[in-house]
């Protein structure tokens, strides 16, 4: 609408614009930032580094709510709500298992990936160019992944097998 | 992976790109040392859906610069394979060095000019081979034997166990975090995991046919908003956009069905953004959108590449 109005543009919604522009670049600083925040948390895979992760996608979604940069077509595409049920459904499973948090990994990947998505396709050109910058930037560097570098099982998350203190997926 | 794919898609729009050649080389040499067969088949079908987009030619021509690199890089890490020897980083560092170096040069200097001193550095590295090959040759044996083959013991026995729980918890599954997979390995010892190597029978295990009813409809959806986002991309730069997000979906995809990358949630949130920035919003045309489908600039690849 904003291109196709060239010439007979609203004084005031041009004086808007700027301030929601902001919010909208803003939230893909976040959405990078908890990106980053994942990678060097061992991807994401322990949970502490998973509230925070879920913290920081959560500000981006809500800066780019605020920018008012999702509509109501936005919000009830398919991709957002099944995402959504199934982080609730998680939620849910896990807490009739007696492990609340045990869901979190789910929540991140369905509710987490969806409003990653759903950020990332209404940035701007320059937003998405830092968005991409960094994420390749942030993934060429070193990665101790996440057992960590050169981990051996000795964690308590389980005694006799690799993979189980958290090795990295690979075979 | 699949951001190697996104490196890959993205040089072909812009091949003199020295940031992009290195950070797919890195990337690419970042995954081959995971010595993941499933990272490679994965690695392999987004290729192909790379080639199918952006035209086989130009996806050879891109690629073959950050694959030799990270060729050269990997070699070094060779003598490091074996467990129980001392690691050489300063042979990894020289390789490394040497693998970024020749991406680049193959990305600037024509490949006939290259013919002569590839096969001078390809002499070199052989006799560097025969000579140093009894103190690697343990280390690449092992590394045959374990990675060049099919079969993956542990991940039938994953799979079996996990099938087995699924059976007694089809509709709602046992809850995340609470499978314990139990099998007899081929060595008649018990193993244990908590994970299975496949994330669609993980999701079938901790959340049952719900959940996995659920993580389908999400994946459905996403991928038929990428499909529709195929259409309407005049310029390189956007069909490479879409191309690199396409490619990585298909690696992701694929490399989900031989490892537990979605209990790492740094890889499906990256596949996520990818995917979002290739995908219009769903109030906006492409015409509304500033990138990537509204580039005007021509780049090396517009007066190259026929337009698809």
């Amino acid at each position: 609408m904003e291109r196709s109005a060239v010439g007979t543009v609203n004084p005031a919604q041009a004086l808007q614009r700027g301030p929601r522009d902001a919010m909208i670049r803003a939230s893909g600083i976040v959405l990078l930032t908890a990106l980053a925040a994942a990678a060097f948390g061992r991807g994401a895979f322990f949970s502490t580094v998973q509230w925070f992760v879920v913290a920081l996608i959560a500000a981006a979604f809500a800066l780019a709510l605020s920018a008012r940069a999702f509509s109501v077509a936005d919000l009830t595409s398919g991709y957002f709500l099944a995402g959504l049920l199934l982080a609730l459904w998680a939620l849910v499973r896990a807490a009739a298992a007696g492990t609340p948090g045990g869901g979190i990994s789910w929540v991140l990947f369905g509710a987490g990936t969806a409003a990653g998505l759903s950020v990332g396709r209404r940035l701007d050109a320059a937003s998405r160019e830092i968005l991409l910058a960094g994420v390749l930037a942030r993934s060429a560097s070193p990665w101790p992944g996440p057992g960590g570098s050169g981990s051996r099982c000795t964690s308590g998350r389980g005694a006799c097998h690799r993979r189980a203190c958290g090795g990295p997926p690979r075979r | 992976m699949p951001l190697a794919l996104v490196a890959l898609a993205r040089l072909t729009a812009t091949p003199r790109s020295v940031y992009l050649a290195l950070a797919a080389t890195c990337l690419l040499t970042g995954a081959g040392a995971t010595l993941s067969r499933a990272g490679a088949a994965a690695f392999a079908a987004g290729l192909l859906v790379l080639g199918w987009a952006m035209g086989p030619r130009a996806t050879a021509r891109t690629a073959v610069g950050p694959l030799a690199g990270a060729g050269v890089a990997l070699l070094g890490l060779v003598p490091s394979l074996a467990i129980t020897g001392p690691g050489r980083p300063l042979i990894a560092a020289i390789a490394a060095a040497a693998g970024l170096a020749l991406a680049i040069l193959i990305q600037r200097v024509p490949l006939p000019a290259l013919i002569l001193p590839a096969a001078g550095a390809a002499l070199v590295t052989a006799l560097i081979v025969i000579y140093r090959a009894p103190e690697v040759h343990g280390a690449v044996r092992a590394l045959t034997h374990a990675r060049f083959t099919l079969a993956s013991p542990d991940r039938s026995g994953e799979a079996a166990a996990a099938l087995h729980m699924i059976e007694r918890h089809p509709v709602a599954g046992v809850g995340p975090g609470h499978a314990t997979l139990r099998w007899i390995g081929p060595g008649g010892g018990l193993r244990i995991d908590r994970f299975d190597h496949d994330g669609y029978l993980q999701v079938l295990t901790d959340l049952g046919i719900i959940g996995a009813v659920l993580a389908a409809a999400f994946l459905a959806c996403v991928g038929q908003l990428l499909w529709r986002a195929r259409s309407d991309l005049p310029h390189l730069p956007g069909r490479a956009a879409w191309a690199g997000a396409a490619a990585a979906a298909a690696a992701f995809l694929l490399h989900s069905a031989f490892d537990f990358i979605w209990q790492v949630p740094a890889i499906p949130l990256t596949v996520g953004a990818i995917a979002g920035l290739a995908i219009p919003p769903a109030t906006h045309g492409w015409h509304a959108l500033p990138y990537p489908h509204q580039f005007h600039e021509r780049t090396d690849c517009d007066a190259t590449f026929p337009a698809r």
